[in-house]
């Protein structure tokens, strides 16, 4: 990919006030709920021992519909998008309760699994409980799969998949972490997934935080996530099934050719969470100490209306290797995700990982 | 002002779908991979009184035993206290009374608790067993 065109330099000028405009309204739009932070199995990236046996226990339901209450009295419920997200929230015995309840409220809720213990009769009681969006994670084949899932779930996940995939109204996409292992398998899990009947796929690459930053074998090289974007590119250019890069950061030319919109981290201002402890974030990947509020000690919407600060002006993100950057005003300074909190600085940069592979 | 900023808003999403870019975030989940910080930040306030008399205890040890910044304080002479530190994510947080000054203002057993989600945000109210 060669220099920013014209055409794009003015399409991120205007996407530039929008987003000032989307700032200063910070319309909530959706919920993450750490429901629990159990999980069926030990994934190679996770830094947290999320064991079935884990000491923290999953948060009543009815902690999470006092927020969601809260939230009503400012908010249209059906505005709103609740996302159960753990651990493994299908491990939690009382997931279709909690999804009526949230659905008798009046919001739209649905999943992140990791598909392993979805079975029909689960599937069926979701739906009958109102679950209205759903992504499952295939990161590979067989072997790639079930190395980084550090279990032999490889079968079950395929089967969740195909399942959900014959479902109508249900908003239904595979995530798919990449990285130098199944990166060479890329076009083979396209097939797979359009033979699956799968419309919308989603990738992403693994954040260079903890166990992950140690092993090399989940982190791709520069010219390896130049390639990873040109395949999006070439996927999207085909249209045989949706595909797109997560919205991990700003990749300069390659914007628009490998998502639909433009790269917006919308942590904090229209993204918050409610953690397993009661902690009040934004997306639940990012920094622990990010955090907001707490719903057991703190009105969630006075939290969500005059916090937040940190995540809205991001001006100083500008430092470390940002600090002489041409294209903050378009990037500043990337996903929330990717935000040390101690030094401040930026874990990784997509853009100057592009540049450093000669394709910017 | 609202009003205004929500005008602004559709024009600007407008003029930009005609150029073909989409506005409206529509993620349907986050990136999750890559978890680091598995602690979280906690402070706990309250008082310590005695269980039989409840009157309050001054200078108790209070510590909170699971945190990775280590942290202990003791109680003032009305029995408060105010303890902060970082708990890992999969534990509830743990704390230890410890009745340090012998048998001035009483003596006591040392009292072992393990703080759940409900006690999060609520001022504590630790009773602590005489010895005699
Ligand atoms: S250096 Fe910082 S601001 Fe510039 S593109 Fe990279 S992450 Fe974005
Ligand atoms: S924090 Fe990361 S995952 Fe969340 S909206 Fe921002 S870029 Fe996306």
């Amino acid at each position: 990919m060669n220099k920013i065109s014209f055409k794009k330099r003015l399409i991120f000028e205007l996407f530039k006030k929008l987003k000032a405009t989307e700032i200063s309204l910070h319309e909530l739009t959706y919920l993450f709920w750490e429901s629990t932070l159990r999980c069926n199995l030990h994934c190679i990236h996770c830094g947290s021992d999320c064991s079935q046996n884990c000491d923290f226990p999953d948060m009543p339901i009815n902690d999470f519909i006092k927020v969601l209450r809260n939230i009503k009295t400012q908010y249209e419920a059906k505005n709103i998008a609740v996302v159960i997200t753990g651990g493994e929230p299908l491990i939690r015995k009382d997931l279709e309760i909690c999804g009526a309840q949230i659905a008798n409220e009046g919001f739209k809720w649905g999943i992140v699994t990791n598909g392993a213990l979805l079975t029909k009769k689960r599937f069926s009681d979701l739906m009958q409980s109102g679950l209205s969006s759903i992504t499952v994670s295939l990161d590979g084949l067989r072997e790639s799969h079930n190395w980084m899932r550090n279990s032999d779930c490889y079968d079950k996940v395929i089967n969740s998949i195909e399942l959900i995939a014959q479902q109508d109204n249900l908003i239904f996409d595979v995530v798919t972490c990449v990285n130098s292992r199944n990166f060479k398998e890329l076009q083979s899990i396209k097939e797979l997934l359009i033979s699956l009947g799968v419309r919308k796929w989603r990738l992403f690459t693994i954040s260079p935080i903890g166990r992950a930053k140690n092993n090399a074998e989940l982190m791709l090289s520069d010219i390896q996530f130049a390639d990873l974007l040109k395949f999006i590119s070439a996927c999207r250019k085909e249209k045989k099934i949706e595909v797109e890069y997560e919205c991990e950061g700003f990749v300069g030319n390659y914007e628009l050719e490998v998502r639909k919109g433009l790269y917006f981290c919308r942590a904090g201002i229209n993204v918050a969470s409610v953690l397993i402890d009661g902690s009040i974030s934004a997306c639940p990947n990012i920094y622990r100490r990010y955090v907001q509020g707490n719903i057991y000690k703190d009105d969630f919407l006075s939290v969500w209306n005059n916090k937040f600060d940190i995540m809205r002006r991001r001006d100083w993100m500008k430092c470390g290797e940002c600090s002489d950057c041409k294209v903050f005003d378009w990037c500043t300074g990337n996903g929330m995700h990717l935000r040390d909190f101690d030094t401040k600085n930026v874990l990784t940069c997509q853009y100057n990982k592009l540049k450093n592979a000669g394709n910017l | 002002m609202e009003k205004l900023l929500k005008r602004k808003r559709k024009f600007l999403r407008l003029v930009l779908n005609i150029l073909g870019v989409g506005t409206v975030g529509l993620i349907t989940s986050c990136c999750k991979y890559g978890y680091d910080t598995t602690e979280y930040n906690v402070q706990f306030k309250g008082v310590v009184k005695s269980k039989d008399s409840s009157q309050t205890i001054p200078n108790i040890k209070v510590e909170l035993l699971n945190s990775i910044t280590q942290t202990s304080i003791q109680t003032d002479k009305d029995g408060n206290f105010v303890i902060i530190g970082e708990v890992l994510i999969e534990e509830y947080p743990r704390m230890r009374f410890t009745d340090i000054d012998g048998n001035l203002n009483g003596s006591f057993e040392v009292m072992d608790t393990t703080l759940r989600q409900s006690d999060f945000g609520h001022d504590l109210e630790i009773q602590m067993k005489s010895n005699e």
